[in-house]
C-alpha cells in the first residue's frame, strides 16, 4: 500500500486512521483509569499522579527518540546503554570540578554524537540497524564500566540533585521536561522538512533518494535525536537517583520499543506518530503504578504487560486490513 | 655412628628444605559472577589482597563475565580457564548447574575447586564458602523490629518486601528467612505482597512510592539488595520519612552508606565479600597442600546501624576497597 499510493493521498488516510489508534489507547487508558479508581485507595490523589508522570517521564524521553528511528524503519537497542553512558559522564564531570551547565552540556552533545555514530555505521557502514545498535549497545555498556570501574558515583553538587525534585507551577520538573521534548518533537515532525522526510525514508528508501532527500544527513540526525534524547534521560536520572549508576538505563531500549509500538508505530517504518509513543509509555507507567498499588501479583502483572504490547498491535493490524 | 647420625640428620634438612626453595607460587584462578556491581569487585579485592600478602606463595588471576546474566557466559570463562590449567579454582558460579561439568573437569584434572557464593550441585568441589542468607534475612527481620520497638510503635501494621530479581536463590533465601522471622517475633505484622525491580534502582523507586500511596499504614521496609535499597532510601527521603519507618536493607553502596548516616536506613545486613575472596584463596591453598577442608563455611552476615558505622571492623566491611592493597 505504502509503495503504490501518491504520497499526499497516502498521509491523508493515515491521518484519518492515527486518529483511531489515538483514540483506541486514550479510551484504554482512561478504563485503566476508572478502574484503578474504583480499586485503589490511591490513584486518584495529586500526589499519585504526579509520582506517576515523574516514573514516566525518564522512559518517557527515551520513547520520543525512539520513534523517530522506528518511523524510518530502523530500531536503536543502545539508547539504555546511551542513558547510562550521560548518568556516568555527567557525574564524573560534576566530580573533577566541572561546572554544572558544562557538565550536563557536554554529556548531551556526547549522547548526541554517540548516535551519530549509530547513523554512521547505518548510513555509510550499510550495517543493519539492530546489529549497528547492538554492536554501540554493548560497546557504550563496556565504556561505561570502564570510566565508572563499575562502580557508583556519589556525592553529587546539590544544586544539580535538587533539580529532579523541583517543581514548576505544581508540576515536577521532570514533567515539565519531558513536556517541552513532546511539543519539541511533535513540531519536528509535523512543522519541518526533516519529520516529513523521516517518513518517507521509512516507507520508501528509494523514492526518497529520488526525490532528493539529503538521506545521509537525516539518518544521522534521526540516530543523533534518540543519543540527543537518551542523554536527556540519563541525566535527569542522575538527577533524580542522587548517584551515577553504572547498570543505569539497562533494559529501558525495550519499554521505549514497547510505547513505540503500542502507540501505533509499525517497526516496518512510515507509521508511529509523537503523540502515540507518549500515550504507549503511559499505558506502560500506569500498569506499573496500577499492579503495585493493588499489589497484584509481579508476574501476572508481566504477562499483562505482554498482552498489552501484543494486543495493541493486533488490533492495529486487524482495523488496517478492514479499512482497505 | 655420630658421623652417620649428624649425615642423615643434614641429608633430612636438606630434604625438609627442598620444598621451599623449589616451590613456585601456586596460580589460582578466582571467576565472579559478574565485573559490573561493586560487590564482585570487593571479592576481587580480598582475593589479590591474600596474593599481595603472600608474595611466591600464590598468583591471582581474576575472570568474570560482565553481567549476572551471563551465565552461558561464565560457563565459557571456567571452561578456558580449566583448560589454561591453573593449580586450584576459585568461583562464584551464577548457575547452580551450568557450571557443573566444567567443574567436575577440573577436578578430575587435579583442580581442586573452591565455590563461594552459590552452591553448586556437585559433589567433586573442596569446599563452599557463603553467606547464610536465610540468616541474614532473619537478621534483617530483627532489625526492623527493633527499631519500631524503640520508636515506641505497636508491632501492627504492613511491612513491604522489595526483591531485586525473582528466581535468584540467594534472595529467595533472603526474602524467606525475612518473611519467617518476621511471622515469630511479630505475628501482627502484615508483609505485603514482593515487589520485583529487575534490579533497577528507579522501578525500586517506583515501587516504594506507589506502596507509600496505596499503604497509609505502612510501618517498615525490607529492601534484599543495594539497588532495591537505594531505591527505597530515596523513597523515603523524598517524603520527609526519615526516622519515621523503620527500613532495612542488604549490602552497601555509597548511597545505602549516605541513608544509613543520614537515618533513612535504620540497618545494613552485610555479608562479606572481602571475606569471601581472601578465605576463597586460602581454602584452595589449604585444598592443593592435600588438607580435608569443611564442606561448608558461613561467611557471615553483620548487622550495621548508625551506631557501629564507624567501628574500623564496620568500615572495611562497608566499603572494602577501603582495605584494598
Amino acid at each position: 500500500m505504502k509503495a503504490h499510493q501518491p504520497v499526499e493521498q497516502d498521509s491523508k488516510e493515515k491521518k484519518r486512521f492515527k486518529l483511531k489508534t489515538e483514540g483506541t489507547l486514550v479510551l484504554l487508558l482512561l478504563v485503566l483509569a476508572v478502574f484503578l479508581t474504583i480499586f485503589t485507595r490511591g490513584f486518584l490523589t495529586g500526589n499519585n499522579l504526579s509520582n506517576l508522570v515523574r516514573q514516566t517521564a525518564i522512559n518517557g524521553i527515551v520513547a520520543l527518540g525512539m520513534t523517530f528511528v522506528v518511523i524510518s524503519g530502523g530500531i536503536d537497542l543502545s539508547v539504555g546503554s546511551v542513558v547510562g553512558f550521560a548518568g556516568i559522564l555527567v557525574a564524573l564531570l560534576m566530580k573533577s570540578g566541572v561546572p554544572i551547565g558544562l557538565a550536563v552540556l557536554a554529556s548531551i552533545s556526547i549522547s548526541f554524537l554517540l548516535g551519530v555514530a549509530n547513523g554512521f555505521m547505518v548510513f555509510d557502514g550499510r550495517i543493519p540497524p539492530f546489529i549497528a545498535t547492538l554492536g554501540s549497545m554493548s560497546i557504550i555498556r563496556g565504556a561505561i564500566m570502564l570510566i565508572s570501574r563499575a562502580r557508583m558515583i556519589a556525592g553529587l553538587p546539590k544544586p544539580f540533585l535538587d533539580f529532579a525534585q523541583t517543581t514548576y507551577l505544581g508540576l515536577p520538573a521532570l514533567f515539565v521536561v519531558w513536556l517541552v521534548l513532546i511539543l519539541f518533537t511533535i513540531f519536528l515532525t509535523k512543522k519541518t522538512p526533516f519529520g516529513r522526510n523521516v517518513y518517507t525514508i521509512g516507507s520508501n528508501l528509494e523514492v526518497a533518494r529520488l526525490s532528493g532527500i539529503n538521506i545521509r544527513f537525516t539518518t544521522y540526525m534521526i540516530y543523533g535525536l534518540s543519543g540527543l534524547m537518551a542523554g536527556i534521560a540519563g541525566i535527569l536520572m542522575t538527577s533524580r537517583l542522587a548517584n551515577g549508576i553504572p547498570t543505569g538505563g539497562q533494559g529501558y531500549e525495550m519499554d521505549a520499543i514497547a510505547s513505540c509500538v503500542i502507540g501505533g508505530a509499525s517497526l516496518s517504518g512510515a507509521e508511529g506518530t509523537i503523540l502515540g509513543t507518549v500515550l504507549g509509555a503511559v499505558i506502560i507507567a500506569t500498569l506499573r503504578n496500577g499492579g503495585n498499588l493493588l499489589g497484584i501479583d509481579p508476574f501476572i502483572l508481566q504477562i499483562v504487560n505482554g498482552v498489552i504490547i501484543v494486543a495493541a498491535v493486533y488490533i492495529d493490524q486487524y482495523r488496517k486490513a478492514h479499512q482497505k | 655412628m655420630r658421623k652417620r647420625v649428624a649425615i642423615i640428620v643434614l641429608l633430612l634438612f636438606v630434604i625438609a628444605l627442598i620444598p621451599t626453595f623449589a616451590q613456585t607460587p601456586k596460580r589460582v584462578a578466582v571467576i565472579i559472577k559478574a565485573t559490573d556491581s561493586d560487590f564482585w569487585q570487593y571479592v576481587l579485592v580480598g582475593a589479590t589482597n591474600y596474593a599481595k600478602e603472600n608474595p611466591g606463595k600464590v598468583v591471582v588471576t581474576t575472570y568474570g563475565p560482565p553481567s549476572e546474566a551471563d551465565i552461558d557466559k561464565q560457563v565459557a570463562i571456567l571452561e578456558d580457564v580449566v583448560n589454561s590449567k591453573p593449580d586450584a579454582i576459585v568461583i562464584a558460579s551464577t548457575s547452580s548447574d551450568a557450571t557443573v561439568p566444567a567443574i567436575e573437569r577440573a577436578v578430575k584434572l587435579g583442580i581442586p575447586v573452591i565455590t563461594i557464593d552459590n552452591k553448586v550441585n556437585t559433589n567433586a568441589v573442596s569446599s563452599h564458602l557463603a553467606t547464610n542468607n536465610i540468616k541474614g534475612g532473619a537478621l534483617a527481620a530483627d532489625m526492623l523490629v527493633e527499631r519500631l520497638k524503640a520508636m515506641g510503635k505497636p508491632l501492627s501494621g504492613k511491612v513491604a518486601l522489595i526483591s531485586a530479581m525473582a528466581g535468584v536463590q540467594v534472595l529467595t533465601d533472603r526474602d524467606t528467612g525475612f518473611l519467617n522471622r518476621l511471622k515469630e517475633v511479630a505475628p501482627n505484622l502484615k508483609v505485603l505482597p514482593t515487589r520485583y525491580i529487575d534490579n533497577d534502582i528507579m522501578k525500586a523507586l517506583a515501587a516504594a512510592e506507589d506502596l507509600f500511596t496505596a499503604n497509609p499504614d505502612l510501618v517498615g521496609f525490607f529492601a534484599d539488595n543495594n539497588h532495591s535499597g537505594d531505591g527505597v532510601a530515596r523513597a523515603i527521603k523524598e517524603r520527609n520519612l526519615g526516622g519515621k519507618i523503620a527500613a532495612a536493607a542488604f549490602d552497601s553502596d555509597p548511597e545505602e552508606v549516605q541513608a544509613l548516616s543520614d537515618g533513612i536506613l535504620y540497618a545494613l545486613i552485610l555479608q562479606d565479600p572481602y571475606g569471601m575472596g581472601y578465605k576463597g584463596v586460602d581454602s584452595a591453598l589449604q585444598a592443593l597442600a592435600g588438607k580435608t577442608l569443611p564442606a561448608y563455611v558461613d561467611t557471615g552476615a553483620t548487622a550495621v546501624t548508625k551506631a557501629n558505622m564507624n567501628e574500623p571492623k564496620i568500615k572495611g566491611l562497608l566499603d572494602p576497597m577501603t582495605l584494598k592493597k
